[in-house]
């Protein structure tokens, strides 16, 4: 029987989400037994998860509190850890996955003992190992970009070879639950006249520690309440007292009229199911949710994409909020429009931006459909996606730069592309200086230093938010992965990779003259279509 | 350790239970040991009520432990009593005698603090952070062994960890003996070339401090 590992050692929100990199898993290799390392911390997500064999443990927090304590020896820290991870380290696995992407994650991927490690690992030098330019993408390009030209859940998928889709099942649900709320749900969505929607809303606090006020609450229910079509209902998490005193408060305004349900989470798939719509700060029952599919709002208390949603179900919406006071309208603005009602919207002026999830056959992205638009920041992150994932393998986006040139301004186009084509500017002469003193190397010793020093700067252009910024940490991540002992080959890799890095900064050149007309897609003098 | 009691009996209260005299101390009561003893645990209740764990100092002839099993059986659904007794003489006359009829009771005897730690059960119930109460008239009694106990602290030194640990090996090269963990792992860190070993040594490092 084969056998795949999968360490997941990171945060509830990662576990979570290993979910859906296990169905797809189990579609490619039905006959394959995974296996699941996790943190014991997280056992009680060990139930939701669908499609694992069997789930092995390592007691974080004991051996932190051995090691923390005086009285303890270190000794039995290490064995403790020894006996956790001793059935792992034995086993010969098919393959290792690194899911989690930490350094812990990291380490252990290292030592399991297969041919085929999936991700990071690191050589025995101590040098990062990438599987692919999948992970190398992740690494180094989504790791500094303020957004992420490829989602990670994307990257993910491709890590095991696999193209995105939407998961089968990814988790367990039990009948019993099942069948309750089924019953409780049909009973709630007959409540007013005809079929209406149920809006689940969490009062659950976020990641990022930030929930829904009482005052945005307030407004959002009310006019749900108001409308003909939607019902909604209230999810409280049973361990918090707050969120119970807080819909206390709320039945006070409204007349104990509010349906609100005490739900722990082996329970929330069985109700996410019957949601029509999920209103939710990042939480790990959001998580859950997009892995059910359920269409839901994410609320982010951020600048947009300073972290990466977790929604990726079609129609699903992001919402990075700055103004708490204009959320509630942002929220009912996003119902409106996600079944097409008309619910009063209070001000259609808002300083927070809303997205939308859409699919296309690179996977999913998301598209701006409220709030001041940064033109650069979405020009820059479409026009990236596009070449990423030209470098990936994928065939080129034809019909983006027709659409950009569409739906843009022709001055603010020009503008955009001036900035684009001054950074470019900047780094075609010092990648083509780097290349010199690289070549001169063959002659002389001398031109290491020149060398370093030019690599240096290209590297520092690396650093920048920018579509050439992440071609470079690509190609940096690339030159980190080479692995010869042999100082002359090292140069020529480099090289290679310099070349490369040559010829993608030309693809952005000619990127530029397809945006304003100078060239058209067809006269490329490259294409990397699989 | 019998040596250092010049004294030892068991004697009746006028209640008529046993005490155990030893080198002048009356260990309980004279008059009422089980109404002493419920004093005792009268004056720990609030402790009980939160942690359903632990430590009783001095065994005594058990009534106090009695008493303090009495309130957390009430409290909690699994609790666990752990006792700690140097005095061996004492320990084997009260399991002739009398002997706890709650299985959640568990009497240990020893003379070596460092023993206890080398106990598996002991420090996984330690872990479990229990409560500690003293039995003041046992503890009076074995200053040097209870002070020691409460004032131990673990060897850092490779050496000793191995006396703990049989999976050591996994982690740490055989051929280092000397200087302590911390000492090892950052040996570690500074390596060129890294094996299996090292690998596994830096995971534990991140674990512990992250």
């Amino acid at each position: 029987m084969n056998k795949i590992l999968i360490v997941s050692l990171g945060t509830s929100k990662q576990l979570l989400s290993s979910a859906h990199l296990m169905d797809t898993l189990r579609e490619n290799y039905p006959h394959t037994e995974l296996h699941l390392l996790i943190d014991e911390s997280h056992r009680n997500y060990a139930p939701l998860l669908n499609h694992v064999s069997k789930f092995h443990m390592i007691q974080s927090e004991k051996i932190r509190k051995i090691v923390d304590g005086r009285l303890f020896s270190n000794g039995y820290a290490l064995e403790t850890l020894g006996e956790n991870l001793a059935e792992v380290m034995n086993e010969n696995w098919d393959q290792v996955i690194n899911q989690s992407n930490t350094t812990l994650s990291t380490l252990l991927t290292t030592v399991m003992i297969t041919e085929n490690k999936i991700g990071v690992s690191l050589s025995d030098k101590g040098t990062t190992k990438h599987s692919c330019d999948w992970s190398l993408t992740m690494n180094y390009v989504n790791s500094s970009a303020r957004r992420s030209p490829i989602e990670s859940n994307i990257i993910q998928s491709h890590l095991i070879g696999a193209p995105w889709r939407s998961a089968s099942e990814p988790l367990k649900i039990s009948d019993e639950y099942s069948q309750i709320a089924n019953q409780n749900f049909g009973r709630i969505r007959t409540m007013k006249a005809g079929d209406s929607k149920v809006i689940g809303i969490s009062l659950s606090q976020g990641y990022d520690g930030s929930y829904l006020s009482k005052e945005t609450l307030g407004e959002v229910i009310s006019t749900l309440l108001e409308s003909t079509q939607y019902i909604p209902v209230l999810l409280i998490d049973s361990k918090q007292p707050s969120q119970k005193n807080m819909v206390n408060e709320l039945n006070l305004d409204f007349n104990n009229s509010l349906i609100s349900i005490n739900i722990d989470l082996t329970a929330f798939t069985a109700v996410a199911r019957n949601l029509d719509l999920f209103v939710s700060p990042a939480t790990d029952q959001l998580v859950l949710a997009n892995l059910m599919q359920t269409e839901s709002i994410e609320l982010r208390n951020a600048e947009p994409f300073a972290v990466e949603p977790i929604v990726s179900t079609e129609h699903s919406r992001v919402l990075y909020f700055t103004e708490e006071n204009q959320l509630g309208s942002d929220i009912i603005f996003s119902i409106n429009e996600l079944f097409e009602s008309e619910m009063p919207v209070e001000t259609m002026v808002t300083k927070n931006k809303s997205f939308a999830c859409v699919k296309d056959e690179y996977g999913y992205f998301f598209s701006q459909i409220r709030g001041d638009v940064d033109l650069h920041s979405e020009l820059n992150y479409h026009i990236s996606r596009s070449i990423f994932f030209n470098l990936l393998g994928y065939p080129e986006n034809q019909h983006l730069f027709k659409d950009i040139q569409e739906k843009c301004q022709k001055d603010d186009l020009k503008e955009y592309v001036n900035i684009v084509r001054s950074d470019l500017t900047g780094v075609v002469k010092i990648l083509l200086a780097t290349l010199r003193a690289l070549k001169g190397m063959r002659n002389s010793q001398d031109s290491l230093n020149s060398f370093l020093g030019y690599y240096d700067q290209l590297l520092a252009y690396g650093t920048q938010d920018s579509i050439v910024g992440a071609l470079i940490r690509f190609a940096e991540g690339r030159v980190e992965a080479i692995e010869t002992e042999d100082a002359k080959e090292n140069f020529v890799q480099i090289e290679k990779e310099l070349f490369e890095l040559k010829s993608n900064v030309q693809r952005v050149t000619e990127v530029c003259g397809y945006l304003m007309g100078d060239l058209t897609p067809e006269t490329k003098s490259t294409d990397k279509t699989a | 350790m019998e040596e250092r009691y010049s004294q030892y009996q068991l004697v009746k209260s006028k209640s008529g239970l046993t005490v155990p005299y030893i080198d002048d101390v009356y260990l309980h009561s004279m008059y009422s040991p089980a109404k002493e003893a419920e004093g005792f645990a009268k004056l720990h209740e609030e402790t009980l009520k939160r942690k359903k764990n632990v430590i009783v100092l001095g065994l005594g002839f058990g009534y106090h432990v009695e008493e303090i099993a009495k309130i957390l059986n009430r409290e909690h659904d699994n609790y666990r009593i752990l006792i700690i007794e140097p005095n061996e003489q004492l320990y084997k006359d009260f399991n002739e005698k009398r002997k706890f009829e709650d299985s959640n009771i568990i009497p240990i005897h020893t003379k070596d603090p460092e023993s206890l730690f080398l106990r598996r059960d002991f420090t996984e119930f330690l872990l479990s952070s229990p409560a500690i109460l003293k039995h003041d008239a046992s503890f009076m009694l074995n200053k040097e062994f209870f002070s020691n106990l409460l004032q131990y602290k673990a060897s850092t030194d490779l050496n000793q960890l191995r006396r703990f640990s049989k999976s050591i090996d996994t982690f740490v090269e055989t051929s280092h003996e000397n200087g302590t963990l911390e000492e090892y792992i950052e040996s570690v860190m500074k390596k060129r070339t890294f094996t299996r070993k090292d690998f596994l040594t830096l995971a534990f490092n991140e674990i512990a401090n992250s």
